[in-house]
């Protein structure tokens, strides 16, 4: 078995079972992660300048993805980065005072529920993606780095054709935001997940 | 489980496990459904801008965008396949000419052109995320499920997450979503998810079933 001591218990498909306080501990993480999305990240990026033409503002740009991550290292519950990700996203946008935005849709401008929730959706997924294809199964440094790459690649497609704001940059510049907010991811999230997960459920090793 | 044992951190088997038919079966059918996706272009924008047919109903028959993702992953019941095939098929669809469609953000070019405050600026064509996304959202109800059940639920299941997240896309990716009233938003919903899912997912169901009739244990 790939997970010693603290054995996940299998389903019927061979996967990690759902039970009760995986689902609470999932909720609770993706509850925390859109408290600290409203009240404490907003104020460091914009400390940091991110949202600037200079790439290395987004080297703070990790934090966005910390619930996901934070969720999926500690229960290991196929769709628990999905879901944290985006209750998290979600009850940060129900807590700011902007909970639609103005949109226009086939030339005609609509009300609709504010697009943060769907970029908190696509980071989910692109977290999740290895790990599904893996089967969850594998849980090692480099599957949690690929998991930060994809995180970093749905977020910055989000920052380009759902949020547009990376848009006005010229290419240069956007790569430089791709590179930064990968590294931050790897540094921030990914990493510290595996060592989360790792002290969770395998055994000490020396 | 022992194979996982030794590479604790690698994948069992190399790309998934996908053998060379596999991978005949991916490419084939992305580049076929891409082609068909190009010409739907056409056919769709006629349906819904020449005959003036009305969004919702139409959605019915949005099932057969996710067919460059659901057939491979029908046929081969791999992980992975759903996601690569619907990509590969997206790619060939935006990659394609000639372009003789400029309707909304959905037609056929490679580049778009996205306006910010008056001023126009190049992006890749979002069809080719709206189709990493359709074929992504499946794969997950497939993944799981450890790609163990092919059967009409778990395809409706994955056919109504596909239709989900195409409304979403629509939405919040490329705007060309109009809704002239609430009902029609709610409509659209209801028929993306059943056009989809119903529809789609069954149809993948029974080319899975007409594949792999007599072979399940071979999985």
């Amino acid at each position: 078995m790939s997970q010693k001591g603290n054995a996940l218990e299998l389903n019927r498909y061979g996967l990690p079972r759902w039970r009760v306080p995986d689902a609470l501990w999932v909720a609770a993480i993706g509850l925390a992660g859109g408290l600290l999305y409203r009240f404490v990240f907003p104020s460091i990026s914009a400390e940091c300048g991110a949202g600037e033409a200079q790439p290395w503002s987004s080297l703070t740009n990790g934090v966005w993805m910390l619930a996901g991550f934070v969720a999926l290292a500690v229960t290991r519950r196929p769709g628990a980065m999905i879901i944290a990700e985006s209750l998290a996203a979600l009850l940060s946008v129900l807590l700011s005072g902007q909970t639609h935005a103005e949109i226009e849709l086939a030339g005609k401008t609509r009300m609709v529920l504010h697009p943060l929730v769907f970029t908190g959706l696509l980071q989910g997924m692109g977290g999740e993606t290895i790990f599904c294809l893996l089967r969850y199964a594998s849980w090692g440094p480099w599957v949690w780095l690929l998991s930060a790459a994809g995180c970093t690649w749905f977020s910055y497609i989000s920052g380009i054709y759902v949020t547009k704001c990376y848009v006005l940059f010229p290419a240069p510049v956007q790569a430089g935001i791709f590179i930064a907010t990968f590294l931050s991811t790897a540094v921030l999230c990914a990493l510290p997940a595996w060592w989360l997960g790792r002290r969770l459920f395998d055994t000490y090793r020396g | 489980m022992e194979n996982a044992a030794k590479s604790a951190s690698r994948p069992a088997s190399w790309w998934f496990g996908w053998t060379a038919r596999d991978w005949a079966v991916v490419l084939v059918c992305g580049v076929v459904f891409g082609l068909i996706y190009r010409l739907w272009d056409d056919l769709y924008t006629m349906m819904l801008v020449e005959w003036g047919w009305n969004l919702a109903p139409t959605s019915l028959i949005n099932g057969m965008w996710f067919m460059g993702g659901f057939v491979p992953a029908a046929i081969t019941r791999k992980p992975g396949t759903c996601l690569f095939g619907e990509s590969l098929a997206a790619l060939v669809e935006v990659t394609v000419g000639p372009y003789t469609i400029d309707v909304g953000d959905f037609g056929a070019e490679i580049y778009r052109t996205v306006y910010i405050a008056g001023q126009g600026y190049p992006v890749f064509n979002m069809v080719l995320y709206v189709g990493i996304l359709e074929g992504l959202a499946p794969e997950y109800v497939l993944g799981w499920f450890n790609y163990r059940r092919w059967d009409w639920t778990v395809w409706v299941l994955a056919g109504a997450a596909g239709g989900l997240i195409e409304f979403c896309t629509g939405i919040w990716m490329t705007h060309y979503y109009v809704f002239e009233s609430t009902w029609t938003f709610w409509g659209l919903l209801v028929t993306s998810i059943i056009g989809v899912g119903l529809i789609g997912g069954s149809a993948a169901w029974a080319v899975g079933r007409i594949v792999w009739r007599g072979k399940e244990e071979r999985i």
